[in-house]
């Protein structure tokens, strides 16, 4: 009973101590950052935050105002000094949707700039990460909703149904961390364009050395090099010109439903490296110019109009890279694993460039759709 | 000396009347029959209040009156009797419902069983509902709640010990166990213990449930309480000892293993897979309603990071104008809930009613539209609530509720690191309790195939001997 | 009495406890993505180790090693070394304590002050220290449902983006290298060393060995594990540059209904840490039982108020690193050297006598 008594009055002594409640935050005070963007403005870098307020309006209703903000300032912690000031509460980056890239902000490097994001606990990793072309990052954010959604989760959602649809391959800030600090490996970023009112993911953007390289590749390439990656979506649609004759209606389109890739390198006689990629697709017809059936012989000479026009196509993306720089197959990495010596004796900048790289894409038509 | 010249019954029949309702301290119940009997006077004794007129009337005044057999002994042939001399044991006896039957000329008192036997009929049992199954439950009398495990159990190593305990309440307590199943070491801590039990007004099962508890400081209970025979027969079955206090319509159950409070009579009653569902979905109640409200309280106050970003706004718009903190609103809904569980148990089930309909009303709705409390801090509070009552004894269930209290705090202090120290330090509590020297929680038997391949030896010898 | 499966959760969760949150990083420094090489020979080592222990607790089963120290050394010479070994388990437990504020206070409270998070974890862990042995190895077995918490997290990361070809070059550091590296994974393994103090407690003497061999292979499998799943999905350079690769793996994890598990996991990681201090502390309350002839539980009560005094204290970042450093060699000197000399002391005796 004493015993008792001694350990209550102990425990009385010792729980007002603890009532210090240090690190609350409570979710009512929080101002949370939706999307950020980064521009370069006059040599100073420009940030603009958007923090989605809700306004409720009775039980079950409510309306939501976008409320955007920017600073300049010579770094990050910079900037974000001057932001805070301008909202109620502290602020947070905990869910983060989206971070937008100017162009000319996007071809420093990356990696050194985007550091506060990694080095502490607070910030979401799995906020999406894009390069925006023609106009200033920031004006992306000032728009205020994308279809039903708030600004930020309306990109967020483009940018993924980018990636399932394989425009540019799956990635957020989380990926980002890992392939900035890995060598021989380079990747892709999504590149968003205003036409008009309407925002729209219109390539990918190739990385070269944790910069924009300032090249992109188009809208109607990425599936396919996203195939030579190894790295594609969900679904993965293309399309060939049956005959070089006329451009309307003369589109044979396919989805792939199966892909292979044979990645193999290999030296050459002057000991520098050199790249064959092999990939087998089967595919799926579902667009065919004309309504007929289509003969066996017909389908043979389709997969092979189809095979010569991708590994035509393929060809002419991988010097694409070769001229940015961007090693986004990472071939350097595939060396360093398989054959350090040789890596490192490298100037993998300087050898990327000049590589040879063949491609070769063989299709099969497995599936002409309902129709025969 | 004077009185324990007095224990005894003298010869003098005045005399022993006049010391009888002295002991008796003059009680106004206490009624006495003038009868002859072959020329002797004969008296009986008997209280007003407890004992069956009918059977006095017609076991033992009518026999008598007749005159038809030669001693008082063959007259009260066809009734139970017994001898006693001293005026300690006709006092004792009388309060019972004994009628007590006095001779002239004779220091020998006879005690005639004649207690009314006005017991409640064997009803539905209220607080253990079961929809598949026995539907009887135990009631006051520890002869008839006995007799209901005897129906189900009809095997001669079914055994039951009657001890008194209680000087002042005098009341009988039953140990019913079966001889080739109970554990002869626990059966002995069991005895040595009620032998412990001081009390003088024994009067609930309470005060046996303290002495037989292992560690009465804690929160859990570790012996059963139930009101139904077929739970009591399955523990009987296991090797478990059932305890019966006279007037208490219920069966006290040790030892007993924990996951017994999550178990429903039921659940034997029915095909495996729906008995492991509800056995899953009562553990799970159980986690939910210890650790629910601080989940949200450390959500709400810390961790609002974990939140997926629709459910972080959904969340934001319920406590935007909620002026509380949340561990206050949670300490507020708490309250607010056990009153509404306790008003609604003490009224008349006629108006427990309205108090369902004022709390649902008055409290879910107009609370939130007052924004006194947040749509999400109701919610929680109602999964808790429901939570714990599915739990199938309410003494657990009252428990586990109560147990969430420590972690709400801790996880207003620290988040969910609080709630980690304190799930550590109960589940320690948990393991550390016995139940009559047996293990109250014991791990879970998928280990003991994967890693032990004798699991036989050893078990009830678990004591360590070091400290 | 403890049986086989009481011991082999005794001896993994005292095994398995703060270093798992740095033992990729620390290696991946060393030996890059041969760290699991210096791992293997950490846990042969180990084994080794652990054979030498159970060799010398089986001289006599029935004593504790501080009897045995008293027995075989003398009283005078017994006692400093038992006085020595009390320290040693109070700068372990010092250590681990501000191992965990400080990655308490990186990822998930800041600004709580380190004595707050010492009292919560001196309070919690001393409830469960002062206990017996056998409800301290029982209620451990409800405890390492978090190891399978653990490893089901590990196994969603990979769906995630991996490469299994970083594992590659393999090979790429000498032997020597990984050798050199072999005692920072060494650090990450001990624990074993318990079995020294609950000898007289174990039911089946016979197979402690068998258990503990196939705790100590558990606990190097399970790092392994881990230590492959952090090469494959982090980078070369991301991995050498963060602290706690076991919580960064989790910050890029997001589910449907929940995000950010590194927080949820750190918070309820606090249990696995919390075991290895337990038997810190009760290796070193058993000692103080000896020493001073004091009931155990007060021991246990002396001996977490000492430390809360010494977490008290300000410790910066330096005094941290090189305590931690220190500690690399004290363990090698506590739990083998020392113990394997006593065995042969006991083993010439025995031959004497």
């Amino acid at each position: 009973m004493k015993n008792t008594n001694q350990k209550i009055i102990t425990l009385l002594f010792i729980f007002p101590l603890l009532t210090g409640c240090w690190d609350q935050k409570l979710i009512v005070d929080q101002e949370v950052i939706n999307g950020v963007s980064f521009d370069l403005e006059d040599n100073k870098i420009k940030s603009t935050i958007v923090v989605l307020n809700i306004i409720p309006k009775g039980t079950n209703f409510f309306d939501f105002k976008n409320q955007m903000s920017s600073a300049t300032g010579y770094s990050l912690e910079d900037t974000y000094r001057e932001l805070r000031t301008y909202y109620t509460g502290p602020l947070t980056a905990s869910k983060s949707r989206i971070i937008l890239l100017g162009e000319s902000f996007a071809k420093k490097n990356l990696n050194a700039y985007l550091d506060f994001f990694y080095r502490v606990p607070d910030p979401y990793l799995g906020s999406k990460v894009a390069i925006v072309k023609g106009v200033e990052a920031s004006e992306l954010l000032s728009t205020k909703e994308i279809g039903t959604n708030p600004v930020a989760f309306g990109l967020y959602e483009i940018i993924e149904a980018a990636e399932d649809n394989s425009t540019v391959t799956k990635g957020t800030l989380n990926t980002l961390f890992t392939y900035f600090n890995e060598e021989g490996k380079d990747f892709l970023l999504p590149i968003l364009e205003k036409k008009g009112e309407d925002i729209l993911v219109s390539g990918a953007g190739l990385i070269s050395d944790n910069a924009y390289s300032g090249q992109m590749i188009s809208l109607k390439e990425c599936s396919l090099l996203l195939l030579i990656m190894d790295n594609y979506g969900e679904l993965v649609d293309l399309e060939t010109y049956l005959n070089d004759k006329k451009k309307l209606n003369n589109q044979v389109s396919y989805r792939i439903i199966k892909s292979k890739r044979k990645f193999n390198l290999t030296k050459d006689a002057a000991g520098k490296p050199r790249v064959d990629i092999n990939l087998d697709l089967k595919i799926f017809l579902h667009q065919y110019p004309i309504t007929e059936k289509i003969s066996p012989k017909q389908i043979k000479e389709l997969e092979e109009t189809i095979s010569r026009d991708l590994t035509k196509k393929s060809q002419s993306i991988m010097k694409k890279t070769q001229k940015a720089n961007s090693d986004v197959l990472g071939i350097g990495r595939e060396l360093k694993e398989t054959d350090p010596a040789a890596w490192k004796a490298l100037d993998w900048g300087q050898t990327y460039p000049e590589i040879k790289i063949n491609t070769r894409v063989k299709v099969a038509i497995e599936k002409t759709g309902i129709l025969k | 000396m004077a009185e324990s010249h007095n224990e005894f019954l003298s010869s003098d029949l005045t005399q022993n009347l006049k010391i009888i309702e002295e002991k008796m301290k003059q009680t106004a119940d206490l009624k006495r029959r003038k009868l002859t009997f072959h020329g002797e006077a004969i008296i009986l004794l008997y209280l007003d209040t407890m004992t069956d007129k009918e059977s006095i009337e017609l076991h033992i005044i009518s026999p008598i009156n007749k005159q038809e057999s030669k001693s008082i002994e063959n007259a009260l042939g066809t009734k139970q009797f017994s001898i006693m001399t001293t005026f300690k044991d006709i006092s004792c006896s009388l309060a019972e419902g004994n009628t007590i039957l006095l001779t002239e000329n004779c220091n020998i008192a006879y005690s005639i069983a004649t207690l009314s036997d006005e017991k409640r009929a064997i009803n539905e049992s209220l607080n253990e509902k079961v929809t598949m199954g026995a539907h009887d439950s135990f009631v006051e009398s520890a002869a008839t709640n006995i007799s209901l495990l005897r129906k189900r159990l009809r095997t001669p190593e079914f055994k039951v010990e009657y001890q008194t305990y209680g000087s002042e309440t005098n009341v009988e307590v039953a140990i019913c166990y079966l001889e080739s199943k109970a554990d002869p070491t626990v059966l002995h801590s069991i005895k040595s213990r009620l032998e412990k039990i001081k009390n003088d007004d024994l009067i609930n099962s309470r005060q046996i449930q303290e002495a037989l508890e292992d560690y009465p400081y804690s929160p859990f209970p570790q012996s059963l309480r139930t009101e139904r025979p077929d739970r009591a027969v399955f523990n009987l079955l296991n090797g478990n000892t059932v305890i019966f206090l006279e007037h208490e319509p219920s069966a006290l159950i040790t030892p007993i293993s924990f996951y017994s409070f999550l178990r429903s009579p039921e659940d034997y009653n029915s095909r495996w897979f729906v008995n492991f569902f509800y056995y899953s979905l009562r553990l799970l109640a159980f986690i939910m309603s210890v650790t629910l409200p601080a989940f949200y309280i450390a959500v709400n106050a810390y961790h609002s990071a974990i939140l997926p970003v629709s459910t972080f706004y959904t969340l934001k718009l319920s406590v935007l104008n909620v002026p509380f903190h949340p561990l206050i609103e949670a300490v507020m809904m708490q309250i607010v809930l056990e009153l509404l569980k306790e008003a609604s148990v003490r009224l008349p089930s006629a108006i427990a009613q309205t108090i369902g309909t004022v709390g649902a009303i008055v409290i879910g709705s107009a609370i939130v539209q007052t924004n006194f409390i947040s749509n999400t801090m109701v919610v929680v509070i109602a999964i808790t609530a429901v939570s714990s009552f599915v739990i199938p004894i309410g003494e657990m269930s009252t428990s586990m509720r109560l147990m969430g209290f420590p972690l709400i705090f801790l996880a207003a202090i620290f988040g969910f690191i609080g709630i980690a120290f304190g799930l550590m330090v109960f589940t320690t509590h948990l393991v550390k309790l016995t139940s009559a020297g047996k293990v109250y929680v014991e791990a879970p038997e998928i280990f003991e195939s994967f890693l032990n391949k004798h699991p036989k030896n050893g078990k009830g010898q678990d004591t360590n001997a070091h400290e | 009495m403890l049986t086989n499966k009481n011991l082999f959760f005794l001896i993994i969760q005292a095994q398995i406890g703060i270093g798992i949150l740095g033992l990729p990083y620390i290696l991946y420094n060393h030996v890059q993505q041969d760290g699991w090489m210096s791992l293997l020979i950490a846990g042969v080592l180990a084994q080794g180790i652990i054979i030498v222990l159970v060799a010398l607790s089986r001289t006599s089963p029935k004593e504790t090693f501080y009897e045995l120290n008293l027995r075989l050394l003398g009283n005078v010479l017994g006692k400093i070394v038992n006085i020595s070994y009390v320290l040693y388990f109070i700068s372990f437990s010092l250590l681990l304590m501000i191992l965990v504020t400080d990655v308490i206070n990186t990822w998930i409270l800041h600004q709580t002050p380190r004595w707050a998070i010492i009292l919560m974890l001196l309070i919690a862990t001393s409830y469960i220290a002062k206990e017996r042995i056998l409800t301290i190895s029982r209620s451990f077995l409800f405890f390492s449902f978090w190891f399978i918490v653990l490893i089901f997290l590990l196994i969603l990361v990979y769906p995630q983006d991996i490469h299994f070809g970083r594992l590659q070059p393999v090979g790429s550091n000498s032997f020597t290298e990984i050798i050199k590296a072999s005692p920072d994974a060494f650090v990450s393994l001990i624990g074993f060393e318990l079995i020294l103090f609950i000898m007289p407690f174990i039911k089946n003497p016979k197979k402690s060995l068998m258990v503990l061999s196939i705790a100590n292979l558990f606990t190097l499998m399970l790092y392994i594990f881990l230590f492959i799943t952090c090469v494959i999905s982090f980078s070369g350079v991301q991995l050498s540059l963060i602290q706690a690769p076991l919580l960064y793996l989790f910050r890029g994890l997001s589910f449907e209904f929940v995000e950010r598990i590194d927080i949820i996991f750190l918070s309820f990681w606090i249990v696995p840490i919390s075991t290895t201090l337990v038997i810190q502390l009760f290796n070193a309350s058993l000692g103080v039982q000896k020493l001073f002839s004091i009931q155990r539980k007060k021991s246990v009560y002396l001996l977490s108020f000492i430390l809360l005094c010494l977490g008290l204290l300000p410790i910066n970042l330096t005094m941290t690193e090189s305590l931690s450093s220190i500690m690399i060699y004290l363990n090698i000197i506590f739990v083998f050297i020392f113990p394997a000399l006593l065995l042969i002391i006991a083993k010439l005796k025995g031959i004497k006598g």
